[in-house]
């Protein structure tokens, strides 16, 4: 072995995690050479140096100052808060997007959750989006905006990437558990420019691939806190009325504690 | 907006097994905190303060700011308590909080690759200790934050690969680099800090 490869391997020979063969190579070669033996000595030194710094006693008092911060902001309660200055951030996005592009109201009887603002369909006439809450399923569209609107089943074509590992899953209505991308019409009376999407998805530690029948637009996916993700990729295969057009991509922004909490996903208009 | 409830159960993550309970008694601290047991907590925040404290400290360099971080990293798990898995191990679990708190917290000073403020010695501090805080204080963060992880709790690479989310070979090289930079800045010889 020679002196560039047992020094690039000094480090993990002097923290034991070396195999033990290649360990014993290394220890045979610094027998031998003054010089990486040096080399040796000297990280083995910085190690005991920072070994110093493993015994600091943090000061008593802060348990009191703890108490009181955690009695001041339980978690549940700041979460909601969290959650309604989202909805609100969202809300004023899909009502500024309706305005800019005024369209018909689509139909649909629809249960709705989580929320998507999508750019108006090439044309169909119409008059406003909104943000949608409530409602069911996708079901058929009615009306002329019927043959424009996305298919009743992208919800049931979506599948989870993987299992979610937690013991409350919602019940999908076929009776399976871990959904992940749910895709919802507006109900009847409401925009077709609104769609609703909600993500759940348990631990997206490859890239996902979601496939939904949802006008091109912006669409903003809510989801829980999610498990450490590096970095994420997430997108989207969108299929247009009128064709297929997939893009997206997308990212899982952090919350404060380090956990993917809400996945934007961007997307333009075009056609494939 | 997602509807009350729906969101929040859908992604509740890991309730521990009962086996691991049993062997581990974070886990089920947590547990019981996670269902709103405050003593849980309490007894979660005595058992590891000082470790966290210690790797707050190592990764700011100043007593002050790293009992705020302490108090913050403790905030932010109790918040996100129930993201905790109970087959992963607590500690290592806090550890990535207080990480992400020292980044956050470096990221608002906007010293994030800058050196950090170093603390004056202190009484039982040592001289030692203080300078090899000093020369930890001149590195990168991605090395700074790796020798603490090692050298605070002596986790293992892969311990060190899975709480920062790299690739084993990546925590590999940064360690190397990082203990030659802090050779550098500790003894004054082989490469520039940093």
């Amino acid at each position: 072995m020679k002196c560039g490869a047992v020094r690039r391997r000094l480090s993990e020979y002097l923290d034991s995690e070396l195999p033990e063969r290649e360990s014993a190579r290394v220890a045979g070669h610094l027998a031998g050479c003054p010089s990486c033996r040096r080399e040796a000595e000297g990280l083995r030194q910085s190690e005991r140096a920072l070994s110093s710094l493993s015994a600091e006693v943090a000061a008593p008092e802060l348990t009191a100052d703890l108490r009181a911060r955690l009695g001041a902001a339980p978690g549940r309660g700041r979460r909601w808060v969290w959650a309604c200055g989202v909805a609100a951030a969202i809300g004023a996005v899909a009502l500024w997007w309706a305005l800019a592009h005024p369209r018909d109201v689509g139909t649909g009887a629809g249960h709705s959750r989580g929320v998507v603002a999508v750019k108006p369909r090439q044309g169909v006439e119409g008059s406003t989006g909104a943000l949608l809450r409530g409602g069911r399923a996708r079901g058929p569209a009615t009306g002329e905006d019927a043959n424009a609107r996305p298919t009743a089943t992208a919800a049931n074509r979506l599948q989870p990437p993987a299992a979610p590992r937690g013991a409350s899953e919602a019940k999908r209505p076929n009776g399976t558990t871990q959904p992940t991308v749910l895709v919802r019409t507006p109900p009847a009376d409401t925009s077709p420019e609104t769609e609703t999407v909600e993500a759940v998805s348990p631990e997206v530690k490859t890239p996902a691939v979601r496939t939904a029948d949802v006008p091109m637009g912006i669409i903003l996916i809510l989801g829980e806190p999610q498990p450490i993700i590096p970095r994420s990729e997430c997108y989207l295969e969108v299929t247009l009325p009128d064709g297929t057009r997939s893009v997206t991509s997308q990212v899982v922004e952090r919350n404060a504690t380090g956990e993917s909490r809400e996945i934007q996903i961007a997307y333009e208009s075009g056609q494939q | 907006m997602a509807s009350p409830g729906m969101g929040t159960e859908a992604v509740r993550l890991g309730e521990a097994r009962p086996a691991q309970l049993a062997g581990d008694g974070d886990a089920a601290l947590a547990i019981r905190a996670r269902a709103g047991d405050g003593e849980a907590f309490e007894q979660l925040y005595l058992r590891h303060r000082d470790q966290v404290y210690t790797l707050c400290l190592n990764l700011c360099a100043d007593r002050e700011q790293a009992q705020d971080l302490l108090q913050e990293t403790f905030v932010r798990a109790y918040r996100g308590l129930r993201t905790f898995r109970g087959g992963a191990q607590f500690a290592t679990w806090l550890y990535r909080v207080a990480v992400n708190v020292s980044r956050d917290a470096a990221r608002k000073q906007r010293v994030r690759e800058r050196p950090l403020p170093v603390a004056a010695p202190e009484a039982g501090g040592g001289d030692m200790v203080h300078q090899v805080r000093d020369a930890l204080s001149r590195l990168r963060a991605d090395h700074r934050t790796v020798l603490a992880l090692r050298y605070t709790r002596s986790l293992s690479y892969q311990e060190i690969a899975d709480l920062l989310g790299w690739s084993l070979p990546k925590v590999k090289v940064t360690i190397h680099r990082a203990k030659q930079a802090f050779k550098a800045a500790y003894l004054g010889v082989g490469e520039e800090a940093g």
